[in-house]
């Protein structure tokens, strides 16, 4: 070990435009970019340490796709009129919107309780919140590898598909504009859920089945393997006001239909306005909660 | 730390007055003061449950003291959270509290940006830190071939990072082996008395606190037992801590028996 004394150090290499944190008076700036890109750094650096997983996801998507064009094969023949408009494309195409939709937005739900589970059990979570970063912008920048990769994931999937099992999607500009905002207006409402579901996991430490209930609920409910017009009426008009069940329609609209419904564009990202602040508000106050109970890095 | 309280007391790194905490029906700390100056090591020494931990995380506002005054670099850690956790550096006791996966210079760089340096301010940064305690040569290994007291090392070095002016030590050398500890503990001693930086040091090696304390708090049954300043060793501190304890535990005992009895910390 050197016999300088640490804090020399720091201060001389930290002269220029590097924060001084020690001073009174001074305090580090937030950068929320430095944290995001900091936090995609991490997660890519171990998650290059498991390489086989890569291998996985890769054989995982080819064989979902073969499986819903065999299927697509199968289904969609001798349905009732009402519900053949929806499979005008295929049942192949229907499907793989589905799917790739629920992909992503089981992972927007999941991801933020997962990786707060992980740093509660690492250890991590305790040194991240100590830390002079507030945690609304610690937490989501945590969980942003997971939503970055989702989202290249899916859209492999819909590449893929479109390029060897004939799916055809609209790639006009209003086609693929509609798409791309039904998606981020997707990502960032369901994220609202998602940070809510990890306050949950904040203070109740398992939050698996909560998160498994939504998600199946979206899947049985949201139109992603069959039409919401199959459903009894009752449950039907449940369907119709999910959020969920917008971002498929609008979706399906822009790739498939060749129509945008803005509208309903509009509807969620209405709705994602105002779930994101309510989501930090409740997930700021079960962290009051834990640190009150002083319950923030158990598990 | 009562009756050796001084007028400088309050504008002090690390000033806590009467801290209360309760988990449930069981007190924590009750009515804890603390005080450490610019450049003062203090030791923290108690059994296990005494309330260190607590103490050491209500300063690190990781947990929320149910009533007292906690003041860290300045800054109330209730009113001014991230004031406070600017202004300090804490190592946890855990050694689990990395990304085993990554290496230690990348550790580092993730945890500067949350000290919000962007990655090029973080690197000459990183290096020095990593060179003050010795890690510059296994700054690229990953932590999980680390040994014990690399990770230690590398705890204390994620603590430096943000140049803090208060160090809060949670059992920092606890696995690790007397060459290594013996090395650290003079680290942290040149930090505190030549940068003039508050050190707070909860431990149960007793050389550890002879060694480097400037003053030495015996922690038991949640409440400060003894004050004590630099002239005791390692034996007479045993066996302060031994009476200091099983005091603590008598008392405990009536209190069960008869219900509480207020919060006078006991003194020596």
């Amino acid at each position: 070990m050197t016999s300088e004394p640490i804090g020399t150090a720091v201060a001389r290499s930290s002269s220029g435009d590097a924060p001084v944190v020690g001073q009174l008076g001074a305090l580090p700036p937030v950068r929320p970019f430095t944290v995001l890109r900091a936090s995609l750094r991490r997660d890519w650096r171990m998650a290059r340490s498991y390489r086989f997983p890569f291998v996985l996801t890769a054989v995982q998507l080819l064989a979902n796709l073969a499986s819903y064009f065999f299927l697509g094969r199968l289904v969609g023949r001798g349905v009732e009129p009402g519900v053949a408009a929806q499979l005008r494309e295929g049942y192949f195409s229907f499907a793989i919107i589905g799917t790739t939709m629920l992909s992503i937005v089981g992972t927007t739900l999941t991801t933020f309780a997962r990786r707060l589970r992980t740093d509660q059990t690492t250890g991590t979570l305790e040194a991240l919140l100590v830390s002079p970063s507030p945690a609304w912008l610690v937490v989501p920048a945590s969980a942003s590898y997971e939503l970055v990769v989702s989202g290249i994931v899916s859209f492999l999937t819909v590449g893929i598909a479109a390029a060897f099992f004939g799916l055809r999607v609209d790639t006009s500009a209003v086609g693929v504009a509609a798409a791309v905002l039904a998606v981020l207006g997707s990502l960032v409402l369901f994220c609202s859920l998602g940070i809510a579901l990890s306050a949950f996991v904040l203070v109740f430490k398992r939050g698996e089945s909560a998160i498994a209930l939504v998600t199946s609920g979206f899947a049985f409910l949201g139109g992603v393997l069959y039409p919401i017009q199959l459903l009894p009426a009752s449950l039907r008009t449940i369907a119709e006001v999910l959020p969920f069940t917008w971002s498929l329609q609008v979706l399906r609209a822009a790739l498939l239909d060749r129509s945008a419904e803005w509208l309903r564009l509009g509807a969620l990202w209405a709705v994602a306005a105002v779930l994101i602040p309510v989501a930090m508000s409740i997930f700021q106050v079960a962290l009051c909660r834990a640190r009150r109970t002083g319950t923030l890095g158990q598990y | 730390m009562e009756g050796l309280a001084r007028a400088s007391d309050t504008d002090a790194p690390v000033y806590a007055r009467g801290v209360h905490k309760s988990f449930g029906a069981t007190a924590a700390l009750r009515g804890v003061d603390v005080t450490v100056h610019r450049g003062e090591v203090v030791a923290l020494l108690g059994p296990n449950g005494a309330g260190k931990s607590t103490l050491m995380r209500i300063l690190a506002t990781a947990v929320v003291a149910d009533a007292g005054v906690v003041r860290v670099g300045g800054a109330d850690v209730v009113a001014e959270p991230r004031t406070a956790r600017a202004r300090l550096g804490i190592v946890l006791a855990d050694e689990r509290c990395f990304y085993w996966r990554l290496s230690g210079r990348a550790n580092l760089e993730f945890f500067a940006s949350l000290h919000g340096m962007r990655r090029k301010q973080a690197r000459p940064v990183v290096d020095e830190v990593l060179e003050a305690v010795g890690l510059a040569p296994a700054a690229d290994r990953r932590v999980d071939r680390y040994s014990t007291g690399m990770r230690a090392r590398l705890g204390l070095a994620r603590a430096l990072l943000g140049e803090p002016s208060v160090l809060l030590l949670d059992e920092p050398t606890r696995s690790v082996d007397p060459i290594g500890s013996i090395e650290l503990r003079e680290l942290v001693a040149r930090t505190a008395h030549e940068r003039g930086v508050a050190v707070l040091l909860a431990s149960h090696d007793l050389h550890e606190a002879a060694a480097i304390a400037d003053t030495t708090l015996v922690l038991a049954g949640g409440e400060i037992a003894r004050v004590l300043d630099s002239g005791y060793d390692a034996a007479a501190l045993e066996a302060v801590l031994v009476a200091a304890t099983s005091r603590s535990g008598a008392a405990t005992r009536t209190q069960r028996s008869t219900g509480p009895t207020g919060h006078s910390p006991a003194r020596p």
